[in-house]
This record gives structure tokens, C-alpha cells and sequence, in this order.
């Protein structure tokens, strides 16, 4: 494997996450030079991570321009794409991975994949979608369908390319002089701030997302600064880029400190030396996250608004994730975040919090990969057993349906009363699934043998089939996956479609059967565990 | 859109001793002192030039103000910026640069007596539009030549796939084009593309740029 394309025509935060898969990718093939493309705007976050041998970009801008102005002929912006592939094709890929999973890297992939192999999600010249492996649908159609999806995309990431994580602190380039100078100066603070001979954690918190929603208020950050400097074990200082707005923000929150903070200002070249030389880090769900996770920087990270923690939170163990509400005061987030480093740091004799609207999550890795085990909140509830089942069900069951795997999670069901809701309320959708299951098979039966009725009424129990795509429960699962396979059913005859949706139909059984698999071991681990769960388990 | 027609040209002296052209009986600057009206109608784009450094000039005149435009714009950004200066009237424009041994200016490019749907296939020109430069109208040439300057402002190509083939570098993907969409504007091709039997990497290529038509122009991006 002498050329691996990954195309990533995603955000900065993607670009960083993609660290990780790359590290995968240069771990399994050794020898293999790995090449991106990206937007032209995100060139810079590719430029650091390691494991990168070239880049190659696509100008976003120019061909949104081009594409959306009367005045230039939809020529210029075909001309330019087909200049660009034209480019990349040169070259001999042996693998494209197509990891931005959108329309376009989807197209760009079918066209380089035409003569290497590939791995995610492409176009046939048919124009129908083919995966790569189980995984990427899972990840295509499954994982992207909830909010809280039971598996990290780096998890799923690794799954479709078949690697293994990597974690470490060499997956960003670092540039000596900076390391030199931020190691010097912030040892210096260090110094500085010592009270009775101890030295303080440096904790640098980031006060700026370019989505509001995700954002931290001024006051909450300001809550959280005094609370820090309150506390010796700690001196807090504000990070921020070299951008005019950022600087407005970070002297707005400084106001409050009568311009006594340090403000860290850096680009993406220094930022990582920043990072390595910190002790943790505060951060909402931004694209310095990924970077933190990328050189093992520990972190307490903040999560808002639409911030899909499950799919993209940080992902180092011993990290911790705020899931903060509308209602959560900033008194409980300051209170929360000091908990947090409390116990990154071991710092005994901590006071525990009163959380009253937070969910806190700790980042730990299991034989599935990134799991978020809950400190604070959604303890022992619905939807913790529903995240725990999907993961036995998805990465034991859905995959092999024969395979007999014994549960990985066993103590983290013994709250018996909240079980026995859990699973009477999956298996009656299940019972309400399979129903609807056995009418589509009955007139799709009635279909094949030509009964004048057939098609109407498997129409009408495949549309109550496809239902159930939309209800949040364990056999969603399964009917999405159904639901994919379907979709991507090949151009054959109306007979020949009419066959493998039976297929597919008995395949959906099988993987039902799975389900209540999963559920008939959670309900069996009964006998076997008898004291409930304490809260804050740390 | 075909140029203006030109009834009546000549130049004259204006009381300062500046000449100004004066076109169909119009004069393109002011008849007493052309400098200062310059100078004054360029002061009120001085924010504006201070924040873009290329500039699209609709109307030359005899460049009076061109010349305030260009001495701005080498204040800010030394000689990093680029100016378009397009004119319909090419008599205008030839005894400019006679009279004021001008053209020499190497950040200047100037269109003269070129026909708008002529001026936008030029690929020199596009590249500069692409750039969003800033737009400074000269009031008397606009008013002029207005129909001319509308129909610029105005434009809209053709999404026919033999024009659009115009654009093409590539000869095998232009025959493509040229046979396989004769006659079909752009969304007629992407209908055909959508239900043919085998999709070629040209057709790929189709869907990307209606794949980047469907996100629309989206804001800078963060993070």
C-alpha cells in the first residue's frame, strides 16, 4: 500500500479529529505515504497534523461563487473541479478513503475509486450508494440518525478502515522554537503564581466558538475565572486566536479582572506548544477540542447547544464532558469544572457539587472504543441503557448475527426497577416492529405470486415499517439498517427487487431476534448483580 | 448587449486647462476644474478603498478620477492591488492614453469598446470578478452609457451546454459536453445525468457543481 487519499472536505474540528484516523491508517500501512484533500480555507489544520505527506485542496469559495453568480458560466466551476481531479488523478492511489461522508467527497470518491480501492461510502455508475463494509453504513445511515449516537465517529472511523486506535502526542507537529518558548514562559507563570512553594495547574480556557449556541457567556467564563483563582491548586488564563473578534472578547471577559489575566494569543502553528505546556484545558466544543485530544492535553470540555458530544466529543480517557442545559446556572458549570480538574488531577479532599441540571460524563475506552461513563446524571436511566444496549447490539450483534458474545456492561444495569422499564417498553416495540415486519413479508409474499391485492398492501406495511425509522428505540436500530439496505438495492428486475427486499426482510428478523438477544442478557444479569450504582463512582 | 452608439465626440479645454471629453453633447467632467471634482468624488469612497485593494471602475472618462482612485489604493497597499477600468467608448479611451502618455501602470487593466457578453468570457476578467472587487461607478459615464453599464450589471450567461463547453480546457470532457448534452442548459443535464443507465466521471463532475449550487453562498468559515 503505497498511496493512501483521505477526503476530508469538512471543518477545522474534522480536520483535527482526522489525526486520529490517520494515525490509524499510517499504523496499518507503514510504508504508506497519506495524502488529503480539503477545502482551500482548511489547508492550515491539515499542514500540522502528522502522518500528512501532501495536501491537496479544492477552492470552496471561488466555486461557490462561481456557482451561485448569474454572471459566470457553470463552465468556469466544471473546469476548475475537472483541473483539480485531473491533479489528484495523476497520481496512483492504492486506497481513497472518502471520510467527509457528503455528497461531493462522496462523487469525488466514486470518480478516484474507479482504480484503487476505497473505504467508506461511494457511487456506483449507477448512481447508487455502496459501503465499503457494515460498518460504513452504520456509520452513514445509523450513527448520523440520532443525536446521541452509541458510537464515537473516530470509533466508527477505525471500524470502516479496519484500524486500531493510536493515541499519543506525536499526531500534531510542533514547531521546537514555539515548544522552547511556551515551555519557558509558562513555566515562568507557574513560578509566579506558587503559593507556599506550590506551583498551580496552568489551565487555559477557551472563550471563543464561531456558534453561539455552543458558546460559553461571558458571565459563565467569568464564574468560572474566579472560582479558579479562588482556588491555589489552580491560575486560569484565557486562550484565543489571532483575530480581531476573539481579542475583543478576551479583553471584554478581562474587564471583569481589572485586565489582570494572561491572554495566550496563537495561531494553529503555536497553538499545539500552547497545548503541550498547559496542564488542562476548558473548552467548549470547538476545533481546539480535537486538537487538545490529538496531544493528550487533559480537558474538561463544555458541551451546548447542538454540540453532539457522543458523536464528537474529546475522546482521552480521563477527560470530562459538562452537558450543560438552557437551565443550568454558571454557577453549577464553574462548580462542575473545578469538580472536574479536581479529579484530573487527584487533588484530594474535594468537595462534591450540587448538580442539579448538568449531565457530567467521563471519557473512558471500552472493548468498543470511546465510552462517556456517567458521574453526574443520567445515571442508571432510559437513556443510559439504551446508549449501553445500542453498543452491545451494534458492535456484538448487528454485525454477526450468529455470533454468541457475552455483555461487556453488566454493573452499569442494576438499578432493577429502571431495567425492567427499559426493557418491557423495547420489547413491546420490538413486538410492534415485528408486526409490522410479518405484514410486509406477507404481502410481499403476496407479490411475488401475483395476487392482485400485493401491491397495495405492501405498500402500505413497508411504509409502517419504515416507521419506525423515526422512533428512538433499540429496534430502530435494525430498520435503519434494513432501510439502507434497501435503498441501495441494485437496477435489476421488479421481480428480481421483489426477492431481495425478502431478503433483506428475513435479514431484519434475524437481526430483531438480536435485539431481544441483547435484552434477554441484561434482563439475565438479575441474579448476578444485586448492589444499585453509587453516584460519582470516582 | 452591443455597444453605445457614439453621434458626436470631441475634447475640449476645460477652465482649468484640462482637457475633457465630450460625448453626444455630455460632458464626462466637470467643465471647470475636472481635478478637483475627481478628488471630491473619490473622498467619499475613501473607507471603501481602504478596505479592498481591487477595484472595478465603470467609465474612463480622461481618468481624473481614476487617477485619485490609483493614488489611494498605492497609499494603502504600496503596489499590491489591481484595478479594472471598463469603457465602451475605444475614441475615449485611445485619446486618454494619447494625451496622458497614460496605460502604463502595471496594477491597471482597462476594457475598451468590448461587448459585455465579449467582456465576460474574457478569462483575465473573471479572475478579477471572482475576487469581489470593489465597485466605483464614474457618474457621468454611467449615465451615459447606461444601457451599456445596465446590461453589464445585469448579466446573466448562458447555461446552454454548447456555451458552457466554451469554458472547457479539457477536449475530452468538452466533446462530452458537446455530444452528450447538445442543446441542454445546465438543469436539463443534471436530469439526464440522473436517470442514465451508466455515469462517466464527467457526469460526477456535473453533480459536484450542483451539489456546490444547492449550498448557496455560504459565510466565512470558523473553526
Amino acid at each position: 500500500m503505497n498511496n493512501i487519499l483521505v477526503i476530508n472536505l469538512k471543518r477545522f474540528g474534522d480536520i483535527f479529529m482526522m489525526g486520529n484516523t490517520l494515525a490509524s491508517l499510517q499504523k496499518k500501512y507503514p510504508s504508506a505515504n497519506i495524502s488529503v484533500i480539503t477545502f482551500d480555507e482548511f489547508k492550515r489544520g491539515a499542514k500540522i497534523l502528522s502522518n500528512v505527506s501532501s495536501i491537496h485542496t479544492i477552492n470552496r469559495k471561488r466555486l461557490l461563487t462561481i456557482a451561485n453568480n448569474r454572471i459566470f458560466s457553470d463552465g468556469i466551476a466544471l473546469n476548475l473541479i475537472s483541473e483539480n481531479l485531473l491533479e489528484v488523478e495523476n497520481t496512483k492511489w492504492d486506497l481513497v478513503v472518502n471520510y467527509s461522508n457528503d455528497k461531493i467527497s462522496t462523487y469525488l470518491t466514486s470518480v478516484i475509486s474507479k482504480r484503487c480501492h476505497y473505504k467508506g461510502v461511494k457511487f456506483n455508475n449507477k448512481h447508487i450508494v455502496e459501503y465499503s463494509n457494515d460498518w460504513a453504513l452504520i456509520f452513514n445511515d445509523i450513527l448520523t440518525a440520532d443525536f446521541n449516537s452509541p458510537f464515537h465517529f473516530v470509533d466508527a472511523y477505525q471500524k470502516i478502515i479496519g484500524g486500531e486506535h493510536v493515541q499519543g502526542k506525536d499526531l500534531v507537529k510542533t514547531n521546537p522554537e514555539h515548544n522552547e518558548t511556551a515551555f519557558k514562559n509558562l513555566n515562568k507563570i507557574r513560578a509566579k503564581e506558587s503559593v507556599n512553594g506550590k506551583e498551580p495547574k496552568l489551565i487555559g480556557i477557551q472563550i471563543y466558538t464561531s456558534d453561539e449556541s455552543k458558546s460559553l457567556d461571558e458571565y459563565e467564563v467569568c464564574a468560572l475565572i474566579e472560582r479558579l483563582l479562588d482556588n491555589p491548586n489552580y491560575y486560569p488564563m484565557l486562550l484565543c486566536a489571532p483575530f480581531e473578534n476573539e481579542r475583543k472578547v478576551a479583553n471584554s471577559i478581562n474587564e471583569n479582572f481589572e485586565n489582570k489575566l494572561i491572554t495566550i494569543e496563537s495561531d494553529f502553528l503555536a497553538l499545539p506548544s500552547v497545548l503541550l505546556n498547559l496542564d488542562a484545558i476548558i473548552t467548549p466544543d470547538t476545533s481546539i477540542k480535537h486538537m487538545a485530544d490529538l496531544l493528550d492535553t487533559p480537558m474538561v470540555e463544555i458541551s451546548k447547544g447542538l454540540s453532539p458530544y457522543k458523536k464528537q466529543g474529546s475522546i482521552s480517557p480521563g477527560n470530562f464532558i459538562i452537558r450543560a442545559t438552557e437551565e443550568t446556572r454558571f454557577e453549577e458549570i464553574s462548580e462542575v469544572s473545578e469538580y472536574c480538574l479536581d479529579n484530573i488531577f487527584n487533588h484530594k479532599g474535594t468537595t462534591i457539587p450540587t448538580v442539579e441540571t448538568c449531565i457530567v460524563k467521563r471519557v473512558t475506552r471500552d472493548q468498543y472504543g470511546v465510552m462517556f461513563e456517567p458521574v453526574f446524571g443520567d445515571i442508571q436511566n432510559v437513556d443510559y441503557f439504551r446508549y449501553l444496549a445500542s453498543r452491545e447490539l451494534i458492535g456484538g450483534f448487528l454485525i454477526n448475527p450468529s455470533a454468541k458474545s457475552e455483555l461487556i456492561y453488566k454493573k452499569e444495569f442494576s438499578n432493577l426497577k429502571e431495567r425492567t422499564k427499559f426493557i418491557l417498553n423495547e420489547k413491546q416495540e420490538i413486538a410492534d416492529i415485528t408486526r409490522a415486519l410479518l405484514s410486509s413479508l406477507r404481502s410481499n409474499l403476496q407479490l411475488q405470486d401475483g395476487i392482485k391485492a400485493g401491491a397495495e398492501n405492501f405498500l402500505k406495511s413497508f411504509d409502517s415499517l419504515l416507521a419506525f425509522c423515526e422512533r428512538k428505540s433499540l429496534g430502530q436500530i435494525p430498520v435503519l439498517y434494513f432501510r439502507a439496505k434497501v435503498e441501495t438495492l441494485p437496477n435489476l428486475s421488479k421481480t428480481e427487487n421483489i426477492k431481495a427486499i425478502e431478503h433483506h426482510l428475513y435479514n431484519l428478523k434475524a437481526h430483531l431476534k438480536g435485539v431481544i438477544s441483547v435484552l434477554d442478557s441484561i434482563q439475565g444479569i438479575e441474579a448476578i448483580v444485586t448492589k444499585p450504582m453509587q453516584e460519582a463512582t470516582l | 448587449m452591443s455597444l453605445p452608439v457614439i453621434s458626436d465626440y470631441y475634447i475640449k479645454d476645460s477652465k482649468s486647462g484640462k482637457p475633457i471629453p465630450v460625448v453626444n453633447d455630455v460632458h464626462l467632467h466637470s467643465a471647470y476644474n475636472p481635478e478637483k471634482e475627481a478628488q471630491a468624488f473619490v473622498d467619499k469612497h475613501i473607507e471603501d478603498l481602504k478596505k479592498s485593494n481591487k477595484v472595478l471602475v465603470l467609465g474612463l472618462g480622461f481618468g481624473y478620477h481614476l487617477s485619485q482612485i490609483l493614488y489611494h489604493l498605492r497609499r494603502e497597499f504600496d503596489s499590491n492591488f489591481t484595478v479594472w477600468v471598463v469603457e465602451p467608448n475605444m475614441s475615449v479611451y485611445l485619446d486618454w492614453r494619447e494625451l496622458f502618455s497614460a496605460d502604463q501602470e502595471t496594477n491597471l487593466n482597462i476594457v475598451a469598446g468590448v461587448d459585455v457578453e465579449e467582456l465576460y468570457k474574457e478569462k483575465e476578467f473573471q479572475t478579477f470578478l471572482l475576487d469581489k472587487p470593489k465597485l466605483i461607478a464614474h457618474p457621468a459615464s454611467f449615465n451615459l452609457y447606461q444601457e451599456y453599464f445596465k446590461s453589464f450589471l445585469t448579466f446573466s450567461t448562458s447555461d446552454f451546454s454548447e456555451d458552457i463547453a466554451d469554458y472547457i480546457h479539457d477536449s475530452v470532457f468538452k466533446n462530452y459536453i458537446l455530444e452528450t448534452f447538445k442543446g441542454q442548459t445546465f438543469d436539463k443535464t443534471i436530469n439526464t445525468i440522473q436517470t442514465k443507465e451508466k455515469l462517466t466521471r464527467e457526469d460526477f463532475i456535473f453533480l459536484m457543481v450542483d451539489e456546490f449550487k444547492k449550498q448557496g453562498e455560504i459565510g466565512e468559515a470558523h473553526e
